[in-house]
């Protein structure tokens, strides 16, 4: 199924010449159809979604450099289908690699062992993960602050008065609130990303 | 209308909000998940507003705002997805950040009270201030009050020194010409006729600085007469240059000020002062002298009352 996977420079930059002839839009363009790839594969609870997404459009990419003449009818629906096809090889795959696994049955001890260790890890990294998210809280504007503050609320029928109230207040569309408020929160999340990988290394 | 069409909008917005969150909770249709599917590939915005509830449901399903049918669905659709472990680890660690941000922040109603309960040190300092403004009301009160009554007792001194020069000058008319002229009082130096008809002359000696009746010297205006001179014996010897005379009427008022007066002195010392009769009246004047030294400062000042009287006939 999979020829080749390695995309060369030639068929990943006649890829993007296909999606836009500016360079930048181009970029985005790539950019957009992967997150939407990772999307619906996620929908589907595959479990490594950005891999199998960057695998399909290296796929459609290497399928259009072969023969630079043809091109989809409907460049999304063509991916779709190359990445239903990467998801059906990745499940058969996953299922061979959990019946070898099944042959070696763990044993009981170093099983519980391999439980609290996960444990104590995924302690560690949520206290790194707050460490990192009050640091890039800290430096938000006080504004942002309020904002987020305000948008989120324990109270779900209290949080949508809050947000209506809010919205009035700052005078925007309830949509327009809610999107500035998740620029906020994957600011904060990428700020917080990028303190946990200074924290690794 | 803006009420109706802002609930129209809410309405359609939440069904929109609906269908997506039925799409990521796997709730729909084979037939409608690939329409959907279809749609949000051909519209940025749409996927945007999936990407939003995708982490909206993460922020609830960490707050346990989702129904049990929503979070029994999200745990079993999308907590599969390692992508999606992430966002609730996310979503976790922020709202514990928010909380904590919340707790550390003065609330509204601690900030009231602390407003409502009574503090004793801002009393008592709120009462020395207003003593110390007190005070000084008080004291400026009282400074107004001596002020006030310090101009009324000297314009009662003025009204009453008026009166008295003007009894004064009655008496003066009523009584007939003394025999014998007062002892402070030196015969004129020169004829009022004869000599020069131009001059009426007095000669002052002692400085009189009260005007009580009697020792004021005087002379009668004659007809014909154009100027003033005096002839001033000064009992003292002037720390000065020269002398300045001012020659004011009785009411206070200056009528001639001579810019500088010379005096000799030869064992005495002595200042002729002249000046034009044409403005002076029968009544009382003060000569005011004031030494004038090399600073043009003025050490000393001395005066001399007299009297000019109404004119007699010229045979």
């Amino acid at each position: 199924m999979r020829k080749d996977c390695t995309l060369t420079a030639s068929a990943f930059e006649h890829f993007l010449q296909h999606l836009d002839a500016q360079r930048e839009a181009a970029a985005r363009k790539y950019l957009s159809l992967h997150a939407k790839l990772v999307l619906w594969l996620e929908h589907r609870q595959c479990g490594n979604a950005p891999e199998l997404a960057s695998r399909t459009l290296e796929t459609v990419a290497a399928r259009m450099f072969e023969d630079v003449l043809w091109q989809p009818d409907d460049l999304m629906a063509y991916c779709v289908g190359v990445a239903k096809n990467h998801l059906l090889h990745y499940r058969r795959e996953l299922v061979l690699r959990q019946a070898s696994f099944a042959e070696v049955p763990l044993h009981f001890e170093a099983q519980q062992a391999r439980e609290a260790q996960r444990d104590v890890m995924e302690k560690d990294a949520q206290e790194k993960r707050a460490t990192c998210l009050r640091h890039c809280w800290q430096r938000l504007d006080a504004d942002e602050r309020r904002l987020l503050e305000q948008y989120y609320h324990e109270d779900w029928q209290q949080q949508l008065h809050q947000r209506q109230q809010l919205a009035a207040r700052l005078r925007l569309t309830e949509n327009a609130l809610r999107t500035r408020a998740h620029r906020l929160r994957a600011a904060l999340r990428d700020c917080m990303k990028r303190c946990e990988e200074r924290v690794c290394r | 209308m803006p009420i109706k069409r802002i609930n129209d909008a809410r309405a359609a917005q939440a069904a929109a909000d609906q269908e997506i969150i039925h799409y990521l909770l796997g709730a729909m249709a084979e037939a409608e998940q690939a329409a959907f599917e279809t749609r949000y590939f051909a519209d940025d915005e749409l996927f945007a507003r999936v990407t939003q509830m995708r982490e909206e449901l993460a922020d609830r399903y960490v707050r346990r705002q989702l129904t049990a049918d929503e979070r029994a669905r999200y745990e079993k659709h999308l907590l599969t997805a390692s992508a999606q472990h992430e966002e609730i680890a996310f979503a976790e660690t922020l709202r514990q950040v928010l909380t904590e941000s919340a707790v550390t922040k003065p609330r509204r109603f601690s900030f009231t009270l602390r407003v409502l309960v009574p503090r004793w040190n801002l009393a008592v300092a709120a009462m020395l201030l207003m003593s110390l403004l007190g005070g000084m009301w008080w004291l400026w009160r009282g400074q107004q009050r001596l002020n006030a009554e310090v101009i009324a007792l000297r314009a009662d001194q003025n009204v009453r020194a008026a009166r008295e020069l003007a009894l004064q000058q009655q008496l003066a008319a009523l009584q007939p010409p003394a025999p014998t002229p007062v002892p402070q009082v030196s015969p004129p130096f020169q004829q009022t006729t004869g000599v020069d008809e131009t001059y009426v002359a007095l000669q002052l000696s002692a400085p009189t600085r009260s005007n009580a009746a009697g020792e004021v010297p005087n002379a009668p205006l004659p007809v014909n007469t154009h100027r003033l001179k005096l002839k001033i014996n000064l009992d003292f010897a002037p720390r000065a240059n020269s002398l300045r005379a001012t020659l004011r009427s009785a009411d206070g008022k200056a009528l001639v000020k001579s810019a500088r007066l010379p005096f000799r002195c030869n064992g005495n010392c002595s200042a002729t002062f002249e000046t034009n009769l044409s403005k002076l009246r029968p009544g009382n004047y003060e000569l005011v002298l004031n030494a004038i030294d090399d600073e043009d400062n003025k050490p000393d000042a001395v005066s001399y009352l007299f009297q000019l009287t109404a004119p007699k006939s010229v045979p």
